[in-house]
């Protein structure tokens, strides 16, 4: 699967990193969202959905590669 | 469209008999869907009780936090006396609030948090010998609650330690919707002072604090004024104090009145429990009790309805929080739910910008207090305790013994 960041919503609360700081870690200067990797495996699929599912303001998506 | 009206003012007046559960009419009203209800000065608003609606409103683009706006619903005179006049950026919309939200958050990641636990520990630890050393029917709230959270803002900060006490004071006049609008006003003055001198006392001064950062990369550039920094500062203390403090003292008593929840907590060497109980403390306490206000800024849809442009709105996390649609028989606290949907700190780009500071001081909290007291009990008689009527809800003063 798929993750990836809608531009300019990020806040900076960090509930991602909570979840996954193998997934997500936040900048120094904003704490915005920063991906530290985009392709999610079965295995880390609920743990990632978890984290794109309590974004405050949505800012994550975690779609199906088609093909 | 008009939704149904209700002879009510906000906020709404809790049952004496279950003071830790919400007040009995949020109940009424999230039956009605949204609602149309009074402010203290006669002010009509909407009130949002749901879970779905809370959450969708809070999160609407055309939903605005603008504290200078006529219709934004203030919860009583002295609150809009303390933070009418030059709002905080919890009172401003975009893009103003995002220059200091951007200026504070970085100093509150889940990773700069993470880096305090030891010093939070060894806090913990010491309150607890304290408790010992003062022995059974210590006061919890000013041994343990209050000192805790006022420390760990003062270090984040890196104030004197001395000056917490100071702090813990000035908030409770500042916060207290109850109060004369003139001493809320003078509570937030006296704040406003100190900060005063300790931006005098560190400006060109090359400190790596966040005071000093600030001053040299967003004050003295010009992004923000001095007293804009103030507010913001202001609210960190603020919000940093009473919501933390009264979460531990409620959630305390939640325990230790759950028939097993303390002794599970003591027995949990790995720590396994804690994570999910925590979550469920803050949806069960919802210290913000009387939040969240708003106003819209243009027509907000919300399930089969639409709001006017122009309302004020209350979308009531304590409603959303004790929705059973979301979390079933809410009013049973049930610390191996997940409850990590609760919306204790808000929802939308003003949730709580501490909340990563918050859980931890939670997690380490409820990781050592069960363990070291396993046998804690309340000792204040429920008739003699005082819920504090604020915007944060907490108590006065608990009484403990082991």
């Amino acid at each position: 699967m798929k993750l990836s960041v809608v531009p300019g919503k990020c806040i900076g609360a960090g509930s991602c990193v909570e979840y996954a700081d193998d997934y997500f870690d936040q900048r120094d200067d904003d704490a915005t969202v920063v991906l530290l990797a985009d392709e999610v495996g079965e295995a880390d699929r609920a743990r990632v959905e978890r984290a794109v599912a309590v974004c405050p303001v949505a800012a994550l998506r975690l779609e199906t590669v088609a093909g | 469209m008009a939704f149904p009206t209700i002879e009510h003012t906000w906020p709404f007046p809790r049952n004496a008999d279950v003071p830790l559960l919400p007040p009995p009419l949020l109940d009424e009203c999230r039956a009605q869907g949204i609602v149309s209800m009074k402010m203290y000065d006669g002010a009509d608003v909407l009130l949002a009780t749901g879970y779905d609606d809370v959450r969708t409103i809070a999160t609407s683009p055309g939903i605005s936090s603008d504290g200078r706006n006529p219709a934004f619903p203030y919860i009583s005179a002295a609150s809009r006396a303390g933070r009418g006049k030059r709002p905080s950026f919890d009172r401003l919309d975009p893009p103003e609030h995002d220059v200091h939200r951007r200026m504070i958050q970085p100093s509150l990641t889940v990773k700069r948090v993470r880096e305090m636990r030891p010093f939070l520990e060894a806090l913990i630890d010491s309150y607890m010998d304290e408790m010992e050393r003062i022995g059974p029917g210590v006061d919890f709230v000013s041994v343990f609650a209050e000192p805790l959270p006022a420390a760990a803002i003062a270090k984040l900060l890196d104030l004197p330690d001395e000056d917490s006490s100071f702090f813990i004071e000035k908030i409770h006049v500042w916060m207290n919707d109850q109060g004369d609008p003139a001493d809320v006003a003078a509570a937030a003055a006296d704040i406003n002072a100190y900060f005063e001198r300790v931006f005098a006392e560190r400006a060109g001064g090359g400190g790596e604090d966040l005071i000093s950062k600030i001053i040299r990369e967003n004050v003295e550039p010009g992004e923000i004024d001095l007293t804009q920094f103030l507010h913001t500062l202001h609210l960190m203390i603020a919000a940093g104090f009473d919501t933390t403090a009264n979460v531990v003292v409620l959630g305390t008593k939640a325990l230790l009145e759950h028939p097993t929840a303390w002794a599970e907590l003591a027995a949990d060497a790995d720590n396994e429990l804690v994570p999910k109980a925590i979550e469920e403390i803050l949806r069960y306490t919802t210290v913000a009790h009387t939040s969240l206000s708003r106003v819209s800024r243009e027509p907000i849809p919300v399930g089969h309805e639409v709001i006017p442009a122009g309302t004020g709105i209350i979308a009531s996390l304590m409603g959303a929080n004790y929705d059973p649609a979301q979390f079933p028989d809410p009013e049973i606290l049930d610390i191996h739910r997940d409850a990590r949907s609760h919306l204790a700190f808000g929802i939308g780009l003003h949730q709580c910008v501490g909340q990563s500071l918050a859980r931890l001081e939670l997690a380490a909290v409820f990781e050592r207090l069960p363990k070291r007291f396993p046998g804690l009990r309340i000792v204040s008689d429920e008739d003699d305790l005082e819920y504090r009527p604020a915007i944060i809800y907490g108590l006065r003063e608990l009484r403990v013994a082991w």
